[in-house]
């Protein structure tokens, strides 16, 4: 009897396993591949991205653009392979209008070729790897965040010619995202009169920073440092206490002062001062509200993963309205390039001809607050490209940001 | 005409060849699905065929040679990343890459393979553990070359035809029937049939003349090939690749994929790559806790089904079969017995040459155990064709001897000689090879396989055939006569397909002396040939042995003295590891301290 | 000069924490012949528990102890309900501790969250010593002496105790020992405990430099298998010459061979493997 019983519970299963659960709705929905890391050492902050398009979705009456929205979330376990796999299964299985969403820079290259030759609107609301809208663009892929160089290019020229350091230490990740970062900073720095003494690269995923920190040279004036994950509250807590705190400041690219991150440090980050697009503390009043809401549903502060999806669907809600459809990728895009987004949260928005934003960066400097750790806006430059001030086609001429380049001409 | 159907005739072999089988059923179930299901499903069966090859190729390591290897992922890995390295940087062509990938990968297993086959067990386990790890290392680390954590993008498909995922399934379902039937002939094979008793018995392994070692090996490094199929396949596939394709969860996802399914299967790591695959591929639209469910399906297999789906599936049938009387003649009820027909044990009749140098020698040899003289300063000489027993009680080094004479422990001094020949020095298997053979008083035989598969690997020690990879072992008609023609002369044919581990005690013992007399030796060494067997069993035993080749130099421990005095007409009695006496039948009879140690013993 | 010394230092700092790492995965397999696949992930969940009891309590002393015995619980309970069960399957040994670290992986993913945290250590033990120029970490000096004060009291224990001598003859064969009647199961279940105890602790103690994070698990793994490895398994003796040497290493291979640290981590260790398969302290 029993066993009969599970036997039909099994068949039912697998029959709607097959068949795809769900009934059809009478309003055609907008169908939204969401694809991030929700298992694997990025979890956390993937959870944050989906609670930032889900803030937004709950405003607006789970509607984009006035229609019902269907949203498939989809775990990418960190691994490229399945962002590949679940990028297909969304496309494929649940034929969606557009997909928003990645976290790593390898989910973004992994799903590149696809999405191009399949015509796939993939808009990309965090990952940061520069040659996505650079040398490997493509018309299909839109990013709403900002390139790995991109806030560095204004603060490599601010800690020249405001800050008067001279003489700097570069610390970075060492991988392509680290690369970019220390790249861009280092371009605008010498170009403003600086000079690189020295650049140390760690391995990401290094469990003591001590061997590293040792090799700083002492007779500079600052140490800028860019990594990620774990390895920036090591890096930053052992900073402090081998007395090179107080000594030699210590300034960052964007994320090494993420409010996630913050959260979890103490006195050791005080003073840090780095460049991003975003700040929890942005004195704006859609941001203001946007972090309210944030707190008043999720009882947590929200940091640019938050805001990055929030934004992006405040983004593509008016974009759809304006485009009146979604099933034309190119037309959406096109909408998505016109769209007035002077009012996001972060700041005024718009595409460049490469599908990238141009936007304010933020310079911040880590101060106590009352809820721990915070980032204190201390300067803003508007209307920041990812090509800086540079020319697009010779920039691009040039060769990606790597270890070797920008060349350092005063290392030894 | 003729050609056409000389072709149709091999083809029609194939057909219902084992291998021609599975490849048919692999090929329609695959192909049935990909035309069935719809095109993201197909992607999923594309990945769960590239997975099936890469936990074929460790399920040959690990049910075949017994090599659990955790770094298998290394060759996975290793040929994705040459393909993806030599298409996307230097601009090679796709054939060139894959052709190198394979090679590199040889290459690599073959480095790794010298460092980890001398390991056994969990030493093995750890060794392949941390060298995979190693290559996830410069993978992870040295970006400017290997693209580092980010991995290595843009590797284009071969051909603008495979860029349709279902086109793709052709070739990764021809790719997969192509290693199936690889696999299956080559498990199949004399070399196949070696490793099975490598991973039964390696210890007899040696004595019947095999090299271990350089079976093992080989094996490795063909495994580590057959991976490096599977990392191709996902190189072009994927479009990209990554530190992942090396990682721990890699490699330990293939070994679950093989355990699942069922080790030493085949049918068994298939089965497990679809449901791997299908799980994970399934199971995230409903919950992202997906390292919890892997985790527990981990935790689950090994404690509740050890030999997997497959393994579980045919211990069920095998049980059902069980169930009907079994056909099983006693030994001791067997019809009146043809004599040996003197080919079956060597042609060479009459009276030996006993002229020439000693078939055994020894010189002053002896072996230390932690302190203990086993064997001390023992020296003598057997001439060709000389029939000798060694007497002694319990522990006196009569074990230890014929250990250091078959070169299973090495002498801690002293010499050892074969027709004049210094082997001191040779290991177990090249003394087998000078003719040299022995029987084990506990007996030492390969417990799962068939009576016919004991004596084949027994026949094949010798042989050059050994090392066919290719051949089914069951068509070699030649050798399967000679075993045919053994067992008959030994009265156990009708026994030939039953596995070994459900003879009788004395069916064992008499399978003993088969596997030891079937390379035809100069010399033989039988250690207690009747140690625990009944009364009624110990005569055609012991008629056996009378009726060997005269030209045969026999050596004998013995426990029964008059079994001893019956067979020899020398006799060595050793006490304390020493050589106490040597003498005729008759002179050790009425040896005052032969007969005190016995009586003082007994 | 003075930066030399530092990095030296630094090497025998976190060969402290790798020795107390390692040497848990050593006896372990030592006494059982067990590769504990989760011993990362036990060095992972006492970090995690540390940082919560820290938080909780505010005493180092109580969060360093919690993170051990929270472990040591954990790994008794998988030893008698699991691990005994295949006690005489080594791959399926394996297997099922690398299930269990996918386990407590995602399992402390849910409880503690995804960011990476860094334990503070106490008032008592933050801050550094300053010998005019040369500055270095208090806490670092501590974690030294501690990783020096556990040595010798498992050398203590293991060379003079009944319990030690028990441990020594499983090293030495365990057929043999369990022939002449060493009571295996509770042997094997205090032997796992203190094993996944060592990993706890070096979690909390471990803690105020390396942290805690995802795949942080995965990492310390491979680490622990290369002292291992480099000096024998099974042998304490090994572990610790193992985790200075591979602490050493680490250090001087990061200032001298920056692109290369990974290899100077692992060459040692295949060129010990080559020539030496069973560690530089291990039993053949």
């Amino acid at each position: 009897m029993r066993s009969k019983w599970l036997v039909g519970v099994a068949v039912a299963l697998a029959l709607s396993l097959m068949i795809g659960v769900g009934v059809a709705p009478a309003q055609e929905p907008v169908r939204v591949g969401l694809p991030v890391p929700l298992t694997g050492f990025v979890a956390e902050s993937a959870r944050e991205m989906v609670e930032g398009f889900q803030l937004y979705l709950e405003q607006s009456g789970q509607k984009l653009g006035g229609r019902p929205v269907h949203v498939i979330i989809e775990d990418t376990e960190a691994q490229p392979q399945n962002a590949l796999t679940k990028m297909r299964k969304l496309v494929e299985q649940d034929k969606v209008h557009l997909v928003v969403g990645y976290l790593l820079a390898f989910e973004g290259y992994a799903v590149r070729d696809y999405v191009d030759k399949n015509r796939v609107p993939l808009f990309l609301p965090i990952v940061a790897a520069d040659d996505l809208t650079q040398r490997k663009r493509s018309p299909y892929i839109v990013r709403m965040t900002w390139t790995s160089s991109q806030p560095n290019h204004p603060l490599g020229e601010y800690a020249s010619k405001t800050l008067k350091y001279r003489r700097m230490v570069t610390v970075g990740q060492d991988y392509a995202f680290g690369w970019e970062n220390v790249g861009g900073f280092h371009r605008t720095f010498e170009q403003a009169g600086g000079k690189i003494v020295q650049k140390i690269w760690a391995p990401i995923g290094t469990a003591d920073y001590a061997p590293y920190i040792a090799q700083i040279r002492r007779d500079v004036d600052a140490v800028y440092a860019l990594l990620v994950g774990a390895d920036i509250p090591r890096f930053v807590k052992q900073y402090q206490e081998f007395g090179l705190k107080g000594k030699i400041p210590l300034i960052g690219g964007n994320i090494l002062t993420d409010e996630d991150v913050l959260s979890h440090m103490g006195a050791e980050a005080e003073g840090v001062i780095t460049s991003h697009t975003y700040a929890a503390t942005l004195k704006r009043a859609e941001n203001q509200k946007f972090v309210e809401a944030f707190r008043a549903r999720f009882k947590k502060d929200p940091s640019y993963y938050a805001e990055g999806m929030y934004t992006a669907a405040l983004w593509l809600d008016r974009a759809i309205k304006m485009a009146g459809s979604v099933e034309d990728p190119l037309k959406l895009i096109g909408a998505v390039k016109k769209a007035d987004l002077r009012d996001a949260p972060r700041g005024p928005l718009k595409l460049d001809e490469y599908n990238n934003p141009v936007e304010t960066v933020y310079l911040r400097r880590v101060v106590k607050g009352p809820r721990g750790m915070e980032n204190e806006v201390i300067g803003s430059i508007p209307n920041v490209s990812q090509f800086w001030t540079f020319n697009p086609a010779q920039y691009l001429g040039n060769p990606p940001y790597s270890r070797d380049f920008p060349p350092c001409g005063n290392c030894k | 005409m003729s050609i056409s159907s000389a072709w149709g005739g091999r083809f029609r072999a194939l057909a219902v060849s084992p291998e021609g089988r599975v490849a048919a059923a692999i090929a329609v179930g695959t192909l049935g699905l990909a035309h069935i299901l719809p095109p993201y499903y197909v992607h999923i069966l594309v990945l769960a065929q590239i997975f099936a090859i890469f936990s074929l190729s460790l399920d040959v390591l690990m049910g075949y040679v017994g090599l659990p290897s955790l770094g298998h992922a290394a060759f996975f890995g290793v040929a994705g990343y040459t393909v993806g390295l030599l298409v996307v940087r230097y601009g090679v062509g796709w054939a060139n890459a894959a052709l190198a990938a394979l090679m590199v990968s040889a290459l690599v297993a073959a480095l790794f393979g010298l460092i980890a086959i001398r390991a056994v067990d969990v030493f093995f386990m750890m060794i392949t553990l941390a060298l995979c790890q190693i290559l996830w290392g410069i993978a992870n680390r040295w970006g400017s070359f290997t693209g580092g954590y980010n991995g290595l993008p843009g590797i284009a498909r071969p051909m603008a035809a495979l860029e349709s995922t279902l086109v793709f399934s052709y070739v990764a379902t021809a790719v997969l029937c192509l290693v199936a039937v690889v696999v299956v002939r080559f498990v199949r094979s004399p070399f196949g049939l070696t490793l099975q008793g490598i991973r039964d018995r390696e210890s007899r392994m040696s004595i019947l003349g095999y090299n271990v070692w350089l079976h093992k090996y080989a094996t490795f490094v063909i495994c580590g090939v057959l991976a490096a199929v599977a990392g191709v396949l996902n190189a072009f596939y994927t479009g990209f690749v990554s530190p992942a394709d090396l990682s721990i969860r890699m490699s330990a996802e293939a070994t679950l994929m093989v355990v699942l399914g069922g080790t030493g299967t085949l049918i068994g790591p298939i089965v497990g790559s679809g449901i791997i695959v299908g799980l994970r591929n399934v199971l995230s639209a409903y919950m992202e806790r997906w390292p919890l469910v892997l985790g527990s399906i981990f935790m689950l297999t090994v404690i509740l089904a050890p030999n997997g789906i497959v393994g579980w599936v045919r211990a069920r049938r095998l049980k059902a079969s069980r169930a009907e009387p079994p056909d099983r003649e006693a030994w001791s009820d067997a019809g009146p017995r043809a004599p040996i027909s003197a080919g079956a044990l060597g042609s060479r009749q009459g009276l030996p040459d006993r002229s020439g140098p000693a078939a055994l020698e020894l010189r002053s040899a002896s072996r230390v155990f932690g302190g203990l003289l086993a064997v001390n300063d023992v020296s003598f000489s057997i001439a060709r064709g000389e029939r000798v027993a060694v007497l002694g009680p319990n522990g006196a080094g009569k074990t230890t001897l014929f250990n250091l004479v078959s070169g299973t422990l090495r002498v801690s001094g002293g010499a050892v000689l074969l027709f004049g020949e210094d082997v001191t020095r040779l290991p177990a298997y090249r003394r087998a090879v000078r003719g040299l053979a022995r029987t084990f008083q506990i007996t030492t035989l390969f417990p799962t396989l068939s009576v016919i598969d004991n004596v084949r690997l027994a026949l094949l020690g010798l042989d050059r055939a050994k090392f066919d990879m290719l051949r089914a072992v069951n068509d070699r008609a030649e050798l399967t006569q000679r075993a045919r023609t053994l067992l008959e002369t030994f009265d156990l044919w009708h026994r030939h397909e039953v596995p070994v581990r459900e003879l009788s005690h004395g069916e064992q013992r008499l399978l003993e002396v088969v596997l030891a007399v079937a390379g035809r030796p100069r010399i033989l060494l039988l250690d207690e040939p009747t140690a625990g067997v009944s009364a009624a069993e110990i005569e055609p035993i012991i008629r056996i042995l009378h009726e060997l080749d005269a030209s045969m130099t026999v050596l004998v421990i013995e426990h029964d003295m008059d079994v001893a005095f019956r067979l020899a007409e020398r006799i060595l009695v050793l006490h304390q590891g020493k050589l106490l006496r040597a003498g005729t039948p008759d002179q050790i009879k009425t040896d005052p301290a032969v007969a005190e140690i016995y009586l003082g013993a007994g | 000069m003075l930066a030399w010394a530092t990095l030296v230092l630094n090497g025998v700092a976190f060969g402290s924490v790798l020795f107390l790492m390692s040497s848990g995965f050593t006896l372990a397999f030592g006494v059982m012949r067990i590769i504990n696949v989760a011993h990362g992930a036990l060095y992972l969940l006492g970090a995690y528990v540390a940082i919560s009891v820290m938080h909780a309590t505010g005493s180092f002393v109580l969060a360093a102890a919690a993170g051990g015995v929270s472990t040591m619980a954990l790994g008794m309970l998988i030893q008698r309900l699991a691990l005994e069960r295949i006690y005489d399957n080594q791959l399926a040994q394996v297997l099922f501790t690398m299930g269990l670290a996918f386990v407590i992986g995602d399992v402390t993913l849910v409880v503690w969250g995804g960011h990476p945290q860094v334990l503070t250590a106490p008032a008592g033990l933050s801050g550094s010593v300053e010998f005019g120029p040369f500055i270095y970490p208090r806490y670092r000096v501590f974690v030294i002496i501690l990783g020096a004060a556990v040595a010798a009291i498992l050398w203590g224990v293991i060379a003079k105790t009944r319990l030690g001598a028990t441990v020594r003859a499983c090293v030495d064969d365990a057929e043999m020992a369990q022939g002449v009647g060493v009571h295996t199961r509770r042997l094997f279940t205090v032997m796992f405990g203190v094993s996944a105890f060592l990993a706890g602790l070096g979690g909390a103690i471990g803690a105020p430099i390396i942290g805690a994070a995802r795949g942080l698990d995965f990492e310390v793994l491979p680490l622990t298998l290369v002292v291992v490895i480099l000096g024998g398994l099974g042998s304490l003796g090994g572990a610790l010459v193992g985790s200075l040497f591979v602490g050493i290493a680490d250090s001087l291979g990061k200032a001298l061979f920056p692109e290369l640290s990974y290899f100077t981590l692992f060459a040692p260790m295949a060129i010990v493997l080559a020539v030496r398969p069973m560690g530089l302290f291990g039993k053949a």
